[in-house]
This record gives structure tokens, sequence and C-alpha cells, in this order.
């Protein structure tokens, strides 16, 4: 799972701010990618490269605090394309942002509940 | 216990600023530019956090229009941004923030020794100038 998430990340978060922290930093992920993706492709939809471009960037930024390397990559990508105005680069690129955001997700949501569960175990 | 601005629209961005600043310093936050210089007049932070990428008014301009505002024209100003370019921070700089951290925060003592530095002392001191 390293490959989807740095562990870095996440123990940077529990430094800073416990499980509380690291749990309400993953709930806010997972509350606004599906919004954050669906912004992207309509705008890009509508050839708003400029409202897709904040879309990958919202994306991206949020998957880096959570070390979500690939999809911050991707989103990122998709963020530059943009924002040269490259719309046929940003389609690409986003399919790429689309196919990562779920596993990313996934990711996550083991995390999430992991945290939980050491939480419940008291340890 | 002086007060940190944090102009951010991520929530998960403003969460994880909180969680670094609020042990030592107030922490009042707003999710976009306009409402942030219309609430900063009445309630002046001694620093600001200012994010670059904010939707309909960018960070460069809540800058300008901070600058423009004389109660807030002398506030600290830090740029956050995600971009990270090579650069940046020289471009932050001439731009008149007063100085510039990059998105995602790795290191949270940078944050905090910035924060301290536009202060003039140690985390969760006074502004230098009030003692």
């Amino acid at each position: 799972m390293s490959d989807v998430l740095d562990p870095e990340a996440a123990r940077r978060l529990h430094r800073i701010g416990g499980t509380r922290l690291l749990q309400g930093m993953i709930e806010l992920f997972l509350e606004h990618a599906p919004a954050r993706l669906a912004a992207a492709d309509a705008a890009l939809a509508a050839g708003a490269l400029a409202e897709a471009e904040r879309a990958w960037h919202s994306l991206k930024s949020s998957a880096g605090n959570l070390g979500a390397i690939r999809l911050q990559t991707a989103a990122g990508q998709a963020e530059g394309a943009a924002a040269a105005g490259d719309g046929a680069a940003a389609a690409a690129a986003g399919i790429a942002v689309k196919r990562e955001c779920p596993v990313a997700e996934a990711a996550l949501r083991c995390l999430w509940q992991e945290l939980r569960d050491a939480d419940d175990r008291g340890d | 216990m002086p007060t940190i601005a944090v102009i951010e629209d991520n929530a998960d961005n403003r969460l994880l600023a909180r969680a670094i600043l609020e042990d030592h310093y107030r922490i009042v936050e707003y999710d976009g530019g306009a409402v942030a210089l219309a609430a900063m007049v009445d309630d002046p932070p001694d620093v600001v956090l200012l994010d670059i990428s904010l939707p309909e008014m960018d960070g460069s301009e809540v800058l300008r229009r901070l600058r423009q505002v004389p109660r807030l024209r002398d506030l600290p100003v830090i740029a956050l941004t995600a971009h990270a370019m090579a650069g940046d921070r020289e471009r932050f700089l001439a731009a008149g923030f007063d100085a510039y951290v990059s998105k995602p925060i790795v290191d949270e003592q940078i944050l905090l020794d910035e924060v301290a530095r536009l202060l003039g002392g140690p985390p969760g001191g006074a502004p230098s100038w009030t003692t």
C-alpha cells in the first residue's frame, strides 16, 4: 500500500494532532473528493479549463496532505495541463486522476478503520 | 495570545493549520478572501496565513486589497501555496508577502518558525510591537 499512501504523511499528521486530526483529515478528503472529481469533469466538458484546474488543484492539495502520492501526482499533472490551456492533455490526465482517486479513497478508508480499531482496543 | 487568521478555502488545510498553531495562538478561519477582508477590519489578526489559490479572489488580490486598508496594511502575511514551483518564494516575496510556506506542509516547524519570526518572538509570545 506504500505506493498509494506514503506512511510518513500519516505519521506526521498523527504527531501534530493525534488520531483525531488524522481521522478528521481523512474524513474531509472522503467528503470532498467526489465533488472535486465531478467539478473537474463538468468543467472539462464545458471547456472551462480554469475551473477544472481549480478542482484538480484542491484534490492535489488534499491528496498531498495525506501522502496519497499517486493521486497527488496525477492531479498535479491534470492541473498543469489545464493551466497551460491544453484541453486534450488535461482530459487525458483527468482520466488518470479518476483512476487513482478510488484507489486512494480505499486506502484511506482502510487507514481510518485501522485507527478506529486501534482506538477501540485502547492502543 | 496573538491571533492568526487562516484564509483558505480547503477545509482540510484549515484543520491542519489550526492543529499546528492552536497550542500557541488564537486561530480565526475564513474560507474566502472577501469575507476575510470584511471581518479583519473589525477584528485585525496579528499574522495572516493566506492561500494563493482561492476561488473568486485569489490570494494575490486579497493581499493587494489588504494593503489598501489603513488598519490592515502593515499586517504580516504568509503566502501558502500548493503550486510549489521553482522561484515561487522570490515571486511571492517580491509581490509583497512577508513569508512563504509551501503545501503540503511537510515540516510543521517551518510554519511555526515563520509565524514566530513575523511576531518577533517565540511561539505564543506577544507580537514584538506590543511589548
